[in-house]
């Protein structure tokens, strides 16, 4: 038995050994296209980032030289973000401007690299849809922990298809922590947290809320009064000021969150098939979206 | 009066001409051990016409009443030539010996349907022997591996036993083992499949010109006979691997009137492992699987014959943990298990019956289940002091399979030389199970959530001719019709089949064929890897069969009847493709299946296919080669622009040798060269949205742009396996050593690639899965 053993192992060893190994594939260098990412959202002032692509295997980040951003109301046909300002980020432009968009308009952003190079995206902002209702209960889950149970209530624009978008926020308190031997004590600050829910709806069929947030569309409440019901774990003692963040998204921006995190879902996956990350930027990569959101704490 | 005369005559005239032709009729068999010979041929030297056996064996010749010299041959075995008058009808069960492998098989010139004498086109027979002689994979024999080696036939990924044939999908091979369709031929993840050669008489591969009586799927038909079982006396053959071992015993329980074979096999990787894993692990972990083959043959009479044939194997992973510990004054123990099972259950009960000596009758019964079953459960008792001990348990469980009831008859109709005709009809009751998950724990929570059962008909009937329209003409020609029902919505297709052959010369002939093929059910399959996952699901009202049209145009040479030279070349055009959406993956089950995937896709595949081969004599094999294109196109997919397929392998270059050296000693060798499998790979990288703009958001980690699917080319695949056999005679049988080396110079070929880091640099990383594999199989014969 102890030579089958040895046997084995060696098979074993023969089958898994020397089984990874770079390999040159030749992806052709292509033109750095620029990259933009903003989100237009009333409640705050316009900011966003500008960055190139870069190739697959680059290790390197180029700023992009000082570049000429541009804001326009389409209906107007007006520039209106004056006094944009930039700093330079870690291979990225950071730009922001103190006007703050308009729900039910349409902009265009434009950027022009020192190369004239341009992309530019357009995007209406969405209206605001206000929550009709909030029901805060505390339950006792199946395996005997205390739950916190919201339900929000909206009423769906009919007539066109419409996106949304929830996540919880909370502080944690600075609490003491004691290492099971006794011997050490750590501090940990407050910080703020993104609370990670259940949810059950048949409207919204197969939902991914792992990372904290739900993403979903109108398809089976048009026009209709919807109540979303949430489920999270909840320690007292640790957790205060929640934020409830109900937001009406812009199509593309609902497109490009979908498939953003269906690629980061996938990363690591051989077996999985690619996905494209939507983009509405043309003539580059990225995302101008907009929102329009609605706010409510918990007390 | 004059008129009475007239009719008299005519009557007279008729009768004789009637009574002036009989039939010879019967069975063709192996002398040694009764086995049905399919496909032998039943030969007129002088009119140079004739016809051959059916797939159990019966033939029939209806000639006029005259001296009659008749040749009854079959590859591979002695001739017989009977010459007598045939005054009426008059029944022949021929028995042919085998040649001695070291002889060329001598027959005359037109006594065998060779290649080109053929009507049919695209198709393959394989001895077994000749399967059995290759170098094995581990030292196991396997039968879709070797048809991998076959031109217009490629592998998919490594080690498995994927076919993909003429740019068609996984799904689109219609695999039957006695007539019964099996739903996933693999195990262990596709490394090995699930046929049992010791258990195989023949297998015949169809890529084109599918004869009418075949249908259900677009791309190949393989059709696996079991043997029957030695009719004479028992004999058997044991032998043990590195990493499985098998029997197979066959004999008459009634000599020449009921035989029996009984087949089983079954790895013991978990045997071995397990001493390893555990010093490694603490958990007690393995795999195992196994098949078991059994079949009954019963000749009721000459004209009365019964088949009772059963398969059943599995796949099974285990793994099991205990923890035992005691934390604030409680005592835990734990047990966590985990297991994971698929595999199939096929049986077929057959009547032959034959009704007049021109019409052969075949009544079958099927039923055909794969199963796929996935749980985990967890135990734990809590004991406190002065209290009850607390227990605990949950448990997940997966469920998806196929199941399928059928009957099917058949006739073979022979009315004269000239004609061989089949028709026959076919129900099958399909229930699809795509996926029932159960959650049950101690706190009360029992919920089941299925993707729900669907139960379907479908239906088929056909009609085909084999026609001899003159010296040099020859046609099959026929009808396939069939029908699938389910959730209230009907499907119906009509596909004509045609192939034929002109003799150019007596041995060479061009050939041609057109064909039309529906499936009604689609398996949604994963990288190519056949996995458990794998679903087999209906046609709905979003989701419409699959249908494909194929013609093909080639040339077939036989020479000296020793080798056959063929050259085809051939183009496929398919509809109501699917395939996974992007993202999807088999790993989430939560979704529903026809969420997952994209409709509607049309697929293209056309290439040139060489084939050289020598079925007898000291030295068989072949070579072959092929050039392919096939492509893909979805709307929803590459922004709806034609892509590559995954497996669209540009050139494919198969040598199979296997050689005799004397009685004592043979050895073999395969050689496979491929271009690489179409990847798709990012070609930019660029940020997302960063957190803190404008409100919260999570952080994502840069983004990658694919400009195009299947864009990019993995390494070739290429690889040598060798195998050499030492024979000798025991007292009571014969023993066999074999030795072979899979992948002999150590190719690394890949099997996936990924972008990865190497030296803290992004790098596309390879990874192989098989170096070099050496192996040692004991065999003894009784």
């Amino acid at each position: 038995m102890l030579k089958l053993s040895f046997a084995w192992a060696f098979i074993a060893v023969s089958v898994f050994w020397g089984c990874r190994q770079v390999v040159e594939i030749d992806v052709p260098l292509s033109d750095q296209r620029l990259v933009l990412n903003a989100v237009f959202n009333p409640d705050s002032a316009l900011t966003g980032a500008v960055s190139y692509s870069r190739h697959i295997l680059d290790e390197g980040r180029v700023t992009p030289a000082p570049v000429q951003i541009s804001v326009r109301d389409l209906a107007t046909n007006q520039p209106v973000a004056e006094s944009i300002k930039t700093q330079n980020g870690f291979g990225e432009i950071i730009w922001e401007s103190p006007f703050r968009p308009l729900a039910g308009r349409t902009y265009e952003l434009r950027v022009t690299d020192q190369r004239g190079k341009t992309a530019h995206a357009t995007v209406t902002v969405p209206a605001p849809i206000p929550l009709t209702d909030l029901q805060i209960d505390t339950v006792r889950s199946d395996q005997g922990i205390d739950e916190l149970q919201l339900q929000l209530r909206f009423t769906d624009p009919p007539g066109q298809r419409n996106f949304y978008q929830l996540f919880v926020f909370y502080k944690d308190k600075g609490f003491f922590f004691v290492r099971p031997d006794g011997d050490t004590t750590f501090y940990v600050n407050p910080s703020t947290r993104r609370a990670f829910f259940r949810i059950s709806d048949a409207a919204l069929g197969d939902v991914n809320t792992s990372f904290g947030e739900l993403l979903f569309d109108d398809a089976f409440f048009d026009g209709q009064q919807h109540a979303i019901t949430i489920r999270f774990s909840v320690n007292a003692r640790s957790q205060q000021d929640f934020r409830v963040f109900f937001q009406h998204l812009s199509p593309e921006y609902y497109r490009y969150m979908i498939t953003t995190s269906l690629q980061y879902r996938t990363t690591g996956d051989p077996f999985a098939q690619p996905v494209l990350v939507f983009s509405n930027v043309t003539n580059g990569f990225g995302i101008v979206g907009a929102l329009n959101q609605t706010v409510r704490s918990l007390d | 009066m004059r008129s009475l005369l007239r009719i008299w005559a005519l009557v007279f005239t008729t009768s004789v001409g009637f009574s002036q032709r009989a039939t010879i009729s019967g069975f063709v068999r192996d002398y040694t051990t009764g086995e049905s010979l399919i496909g032998a041929s039943v030969y007129l030297p002088v009119t140079k016409s004739g016809t051959s056996t059916n797939a159990y064996g019966f033939y029939s010749l209806t000639l006029p009443q005259d001296s009659v010299e008749v040749v009854f041959s079959y590859v591979g075995y002695t001739s017989v030539k009977k010459k007598f008058f045939l005054q009426r009808d008059t029944t022949f069960v021929i028995v042919l010996e085998e040649a001695t492998l070291l002889e060329e098989v001598v027959v005359t010139g037109e006594a065998v349907e060779a290649i080109h004498e053929a009507s049919s086109m695209s198709t393959t027979t394989i001895p077994i022997n000749q399967i059995k002689a290759l170098p094995a994979f581990f030292g196991e024999v396997d039968v879709l591996k070797t048809l991998q080696l076959m031109p217009g036939v490629q592998a998919g990924t490594e080690g498995s036993t994927g076919l993909y044939v003429r740019g068609g999908g996984p799904d689109q091979n219609l695999i039957l083992l006695d007539g019964v369709p099996i739903y996933n031929a693999s195990h262990l993840f596709g490394f090995f499949s699930i046929f049992n050669a010791d258990a195989i008489n023949r297998v015949e591969l169809i890529k084109g010109g599918f004869p009418a009586r075949y249908g259900g799927r677009l791309s190949s038909v393989i059709d696996i006979s079991m043997k029957d079982g030695n009719m004479k006396k028992v004999q058997g053959e044991a032998s043990i691997g590195l990493i499985a071992s098998k029997v197979t015993v066959e004999g008459p329980i009634t000599k020449d009137r009921t035989s029996f074979i009984f087949s089983a096999r079954r790895t013991y990787i978990d045997a071995l492992a397990r001493p390893i894993i555990r010093l490694a692990t603490q958990q007690v972990a393995g795999y195992y699987f196994y098949d078991l083959n059994f079949k009954l043959n019963h000749i009721i009479d000459s004209r009365n014959r019964l088949y009772l044939s059963t398969y059943t194997g599995d796949d099974r992973a285990y793994s099991r943990e205990r923890q035992s510990y005691v934390f604030n004054n409680e005592r835990r123990e734990s047990r966590n298990e985990f297991g994971l099972r698929w595999g199939n259950v096929v049986t077929a009960a057959r009547w032959n019956h034959v009704l007049s000596p021109k019409l052969f009758a075949n009544l079958t019964g099927t039923y055909s289940r794969y199963r796929f079953d996935l749980f985990s459960e967890y135990r734990e008792t809590i004991e406190r002091v002065n209290e009850e001990p607390e227990r605990r348990f949950s448990r997940d469980q997966y469920i998806s399979g196929i199941s399928d009831w059928a009957g099917k008859l058949d006739f073979d109709y022979m009315p004269n030389p000239n004609h061989y005709v089949r028709f026959g009809t076919q129900t099958i009751f399909h229930r699809f199970a795509p996926g029932v998950y159960t959650v049950r724990s101690s706190g009360g929570l029992d919920t089941t959530t299925s993707a729900r059962i669907t139960n379907a008909i479908e239906l088929a009937h056909y009609v085909e001719d084999d026609w001899l329209i003159s010296n040099r003409l020859k046609v099959n020609a026929g009808l396939h019709a069939s029908s699938f029902f389910v959730d209230g919505r009907s499907y119906y297709s009509w596909q004509p089949r045609i192939s034929g052959r002109w003799l150019m010369t007596s041995n060479f002939a061009l050939k041609a064929s057109y064909v039309e093929m529906a499936q009604f059910i689609h398996l949604l399959t994963n990288a190519g890897l056949g996995l458990p996952t794998d679903l087999w699901v209906p046609s709905t009202g979003s989701v419409r069969p699959q249908t494909a049209r194929q013609a093909a145009i080639g040339i077939a040479k036989t020479v000296r009847n020793t080798y056959e030279f063929s050259l085809e070349t051939y183009y496929k055009r398919m509809n109501n493709l699917i395939e996974y959406k992007d993202g999807a993956s088999f790993v989430e089950q939560e979704q529903s299946w026809e969420d997952k995937i994209e409709k509607g896709g049309v697929g293209t595949a056309y290439g040139v296919e060489v084939l050289a081969q020598k079925k007898v004599g000291a030295l068989t094999g072949w070579v072959g080669y092929t050039l392919s294109y096939t492509d893909r196109q979805f709307q929803n997919l590459n922004f709806g622009q034609p892509f590559p397929y995954k497996f669209d392998n540009r050139h494919d270059i198969n040598i199979a040798l296997a050689h005799t050296w004397n009685d004592k000693m043979d050895f073999s060798l395969a050689w496979t060269f491929t271009t690489g499998n179409a990847i798709t790979l990012a070609t930019q990288k660029f940020d997302s949205m960063i957190e803190g703009l404008n409100s919260p958001m999570r952080v994502v980690p840069e983004l990658q742009y694919f400009e195009s699917r299947n864009g990019y080319r993995m390494p070739h695949y290429h690889r040598l396996d060798v195998s050499v056999s030492w024979w000798k005679k025991k007292k009571h049988g014969l023993r066999k050593w074999t030795v072979g080396i899979y992948n002999a110079y150590n190719r690394m070929n890949p099997f996936f690639i990924e972008l990865g880091e190497q030296n803290g640099r992004p790098q596309f990383i390879q990874y192989s899965l098989f170096p070099i594999i050496p192996s040692a199989t004991y065999t003894f014969k009784f």
